[in-house]
């Protein structure tokens, strides 16, 4: 019969013929084809997607075939009998079956503490009601060659677009200041206050504790994190208590607390201490002009409800453009955009000076890497079941073979290795949930000193798990089942069966594990060793005998420096506006060609020699005028030229600079941190806002205390602001030792899984092999010999791990340091000897022990055994 | 309902198969009801209706002739069996009964 010209679908058709009950399946496919017909004369690509269509709605129950997996007799007798055999069967098996459980539970563990994680990353402030709602108002402007996205905005932009657009329901303005707020006398602290409009607090979804959520409407009140009420006012109720804001020396107001947020550190990226009315700029600042086009805030928000508004708000801001152009030559916006805060987090990295923070790409990259551990200890851990389970099946040949006798099929005997797996899965399942939640997680957020806000009752867990019950029951227990339903009755009672002793596939497994176990260690060990590396390496200037303090007026340099100059331990007095690891300002520098945005330190001519920076090239600044400025390595090379550039000059907000000399780069926010293009000027004394002392380092505390006492004679209201050099970073050592014990500890637990499935190989071989050992015993084998014997065929297994696992660990850990890592160590391969080390230690232990428990047996009670 | 039960989509159905008599197979009950009722059938649905009535034994089905439109497929024609007409007349028999039953103010609207 002809067939009709064009040919059908050939994907559904195949899908149709698959799932169809056949007693269908020959006139439904003849209705499609014909229905086919008929719409191709219409259009052959509408025909094409009906068929589609036709055949997605024909997959419903009535035309889908019944499915039989279990064709056999299902009835509750049955699943007791399974029941009671997989009992009984764990029980007789106390080692394998502890084993078994045990290293799946670390597995699922360390999966429930990565979904925990996973969750964390994406949770970030998505609990806002309006996350989709809320825009922060950014705009686009050429810096450095190129287009760059800011979050801050025009100061008078937000009042002007609440004014001109209805479409903007709710609009709050931020701005943050460093202060010093105080309490009582012993409660005196810097802090960092945010001013927001009243709207601010109706767009978001921050819950209060404490207070009305329309407390912002009056200027005279504060709102406090929870974080902050502790730490002022314990665990009472701080309504209506007075904080004096001090905004600078003799700039104060008091505000009376008006509310307390709940926690938000752990699902929030914008986070504030404190929060005022935002009219309160004024008054912090006396310079403050609300219609100021040149003067930046923090960042404007807008709620506006639907995207018809948004798009009509994006149209009109071209007009706000022309005049922030106009008023600013520095800033020229090319565009205004508009980033909803559900996804302000994620792109926050591509926006600089935003509300959020840049964190998204380490949490993300970290997400990815917990996807792959799990994985891997997953596969880990099942391996180990497959194995143990293979093996342990020696002992159940008989068994097996009875019920093949009494007639069960191949189907049946999978039935009861598959229960007996799901049995020990729900186990596992049980356990490892505890020691996720339990263990794990408290480990890791008490390691790195964070909250992940993890909660049992997340729904999104209660459909993890049954997919990790599933997917590591299909990984571990279909093979096995398939494996030894396999065997012939007569060959299982001819005691013919080969297998055992000498399986390939256990020892590929073996493999497998011992590899992952390898790198595991490999990649600890190199952790530790860049942490080490970071801990020692220098910062390009000498921090350990530099003291810093943040001054609380221009004059209390000189009233300082006079007093600690006196101090014979004092090496060095600087004065400076911005500090190295504390501030810089970000500034526009021009070339004749060309605009680079740096970071620019305004200082004084003291300030190389008290930090120890190393002039390169040039003079740096002595007997240098105020019209020379130095410039960092980065920036030398940016511009393409190094050895020239002393003499050259360049303009800031069009003044007049010549290059004296070239410095060499610091790290000023840490490693983490690229080395930016920097720019050093000199400064008067009546804009210092820092001093920097140099002492040698064994005498820096005295030296703080004496800073710390002449202090509080000439500032006995503003709590010592500053400390040692090298604590600017904060906890650096800590974090760093941190990082490392994360990957230490993830490496025992893998560790720790692969000793125990060797544990388990070994004792299930030895004991298959009793009668063997005893003949040899007899006869007068050394035990030595015995240990070589087992040890030799584990032997090539672990030289095989080790050759495939320490190359691969080599070339994982560049990628990994060089994703994570900005300044990372070299990668070398020292740390084979640890990993050596590790894995033979445990190879010999696990031997030995079994190796001792075969002498301590009598041999005869051996060659009783079957 | 009685002893018939008969949702209003497979009442549709069974009847247009009465209507179209020895030409009633899965298209042309499909276009029928498209061309008389003006509603969009899906082949889906229809076909499990076609099922769920054949099970209920008011339907009875054999195969037809094939052509090369369909594939060399063969058609299946559908019938009424005497138990599916005695649901479309218990199905016609409780509407008149509830029509009768319906008194003639609730649908007179000029008062109001």
């Amino acid at each position: 019969m002809k067939q009709s010209g064009i040919k059908k679908p050939v994907i559904p058709l195949a899908f149709l013929r698959w799932y169809c009950d056949p007693s269908l399946i020959e006139d439904v496919e003849g209705d499609l084809n014909e229905l086919y017909d008929i719409r191709k004369k219409q259009s052959l690509l509408w025909a094409k997607v009906a068929f589609w269509r036709d055949v997605m709605f024909l997959f419903r129950p009535g035309i889908i075939k019944s499915i039989r997996i279990f064709r056999f007799r299902k009835t509750p007798f049955m699943y007791k009998n399974y029941f009671k055999t997989s009992i009984r069967n764990c029980l007789k098996n106390p080692v394998s079956t502890t084993i078994n459980i045990f290293g799946l539970a670390i597995a699922i563990g360390i999966c429930v503490l990565g979904f925990a994680f996973i969750r964390y990353t994406f949770k970030m402030d998505q609990f806002h009601v309006n996350k989709d709602n809320i825009h922060l108002i950014t705009f686009n402007a050429d810096r450095d060659g190129e287009l760059q996205r800011y979050g801050m905005s025009p100061v008078p932009l937000g009042e002007m677009l609440a004014a001109d657009f209805p479409q903007v329901e709710k609009m709050s303005r931020l701005e943050d200041k460093s202060v010093v707020v105080k309490y009582d006398a012993n409660k005196v602290f810097h802090e960092k206050v945010r001013f927001a409009d009243p709207d601010f607090l109706d767009m978001f979804s921050f819950q209060l504790k404490w207070g009305e959520s329309d407390a912002l409407r009056s200027s005279s009140n504060i709102l406090i994190s929870q974080q902050t009420a502790t730490k002022y006012f314990g665990s009472t109720n701080p309504i209506g208590e007075t904080l004096r804001v001090i905004f600078e020396e003799g700039r104060s107001r008091e505000f009376s607390v008006a509310g307390v947020f709940e926690d938000f550190y752990a699902i929030s990226t914008i986070d504030f201490d404190f929060l005022i009315n935002y009219s309160n700029v004024s008054f912090a600042q006396p310079s403050y002009d609300a219609n100021d086009w040149e003067a930046f805030n923090r960042g404007t928000l807008v709620l506006i409800k639907d995207r018809q508004g948004l798009d009509a708000v994006a149209d009109g801001m071209d007009k706000y453009r022309k005049i922030q152009n106009a008023a600013n030559d520095d800033w020229q916006i090319a565009s205004f955009g508009f980033e909803p805060i559900s996804t302000l987090f994620r792109n926050s990295a591509s926006i600089r000076r935003d509300i959020s923070t840049d964190s998204f790409e380490v949490l993300y990259m970290s997400s990815i890497s917990f996807i792959v551990i799990g994985f891997f200890v997953i596969a880990l851990a099942s391996t180990n079941y497959i194995n143990i389970a293979i093996v342990s099946a020696t002992k159940r040949l008989k068994e097996i073979g009875l019920r093949k006798v009494i007639g069960a099929t191949k189907r049946m005997v999978m039935a009861q290795f598959l229960f007996e797996n799901m049995l020990l899965m729900f186990l596992a399942l049980v356990l490892g949930v505890i020691m996720g939640v339990g263990v794990f997680i408290p480990w890791l957020e008490d390691l790195q000193s964070f909250d992940m806000a993890f909660e049992l009752n997340d729904r999104y867990l209660w459909l993890f798990l049954p997919v990790i019950l599933i997917i590591t029951s299909i990984i571990s227990g279909s093979y096995p089942a398939y494996y030894i339903a396999k065997f012939q009755v007569a060959a299982i009672f001819r005691n013919t069966v080969k297998f055992g002793k000498r399986n390939l596939l256990t020892r590929v497994f073996l493999a497998f594990q011992l590899i992952l176990a390898t790198m595991a260690i490999s990649l600890a060990v190199m952790f530790s060793q860049n942490s080490n590396y970071q801990i020692q390496r220098s910062w390009g200037y000498d921090q350990e005998q530099v003291l810093y303090a943040k001054l609380p007026e221009p004059e209390a340099f000189q009233k300082l420096q006079n007093a600690l100059s006196q101090n014979p331990k004092v090496v060095r007095i600087a004065g400076s506006t911005h500090h190295i690891g504390q501030t810089h300002k970000a500034a526009i520098i021009e070339s004749a060609d060309d605009k680079y945005e740096v970071q620019y330190f305004a200082i004084d001519s003291n300030y190389f020699a008290t930090l120890d920076m190393e002039i390169i090239n040039g003079t740096g600044f002595e007997g240098q005028d105020r019209k020379s400025i130095v410039v960092n390595e980065t920036f030398a090379k940016q511009i393409g030229a190094s050895g020239n550039l002393v003499g050259n000059i360049f303009t800031i907000d069009s003044i007049e600079y010549v290059v004296a000399g070239i410095v060499r780069d610091v790290f000023s926010y840490g490693f983490y941190t690229k080395i930016k293009p920097a720019v050093y000027g000199l400064t008067d004394s009546d804009s210092y806002r820092y001093i920097s002392i140099q002492a040698p380092s064994e005498s820096l505390t005295e030296v703080r205390n004496h800073l710390k006492a002449e202090w509080v004679v000439h500032y006995p209201e503003i709590p010592f602001d500053g400390g040692f050099q090298n604590g600017v970073w904060g906890n650096f050592e800590q974090d760093e030792k941190s990082n490392s014990g994360f990957w230490k500890g993830l490496a025992t637990a893998i560790t720790i899984v692969a000793a125990l499935a060797l544990y388990g190989l070994i004792t299930l071989n030895i004991s298959g092999r009793t009668k063997e050992f005893s003949v040899r015993k007899v006869l007068g084998a050394p035990l030595k010999n015995i240990a070589s014997i087992v040890g030799k065929q584990y032997l090539y297994v672990f030289l095989i791990a080790i050759f495939i696992g320490t190359p691969v660990s080599y070339e994982l850990m560049k990628v990994v340091l060089e994703m994570f890592m900005t300044y990372h160590m070299p990668v070398n391969y020292s740390f084979t000897f640890i990993t050596v080390g590790v894995l033979m230690t445990i190879l010999v232990t696990v031997i030995m022990s079994q190796v001792l428990r075969i002498r301590g047996t009598n041999p005869v009670e051996g060659l009783k055994t079957e | 309902m009685g002893k018939y039960s008969l949702g209003e989509f497979e009442e549709v159905v069974l009847l247009t198969i009465a209507v179209l008599y020895d030409n009633a197979y899965g298209i042309s009950i499909k276009e029928d009801i498209e061309t008389r009722l003006n509603r969009k059938v899906s082949v889906g649905a229809m076909r499990t209706a076609l099922k769920r009535l054949e099970k209920k034994g008011f339907l009875e089905s054999e195969f037809g002739e094939a052509t090369a439109v369909r594939g060399g497929k063969r058609k299946r024609y559908f019938k009424v069996t005497k138990a599916g007409k005695a649901a479309l007349d218990q199905v016609k028999e409780t509407r008149r009964k509830l029509w009768e039953a319906v008194p003639q103010a609730a649908f007179d609207y000029k008062v109001r």
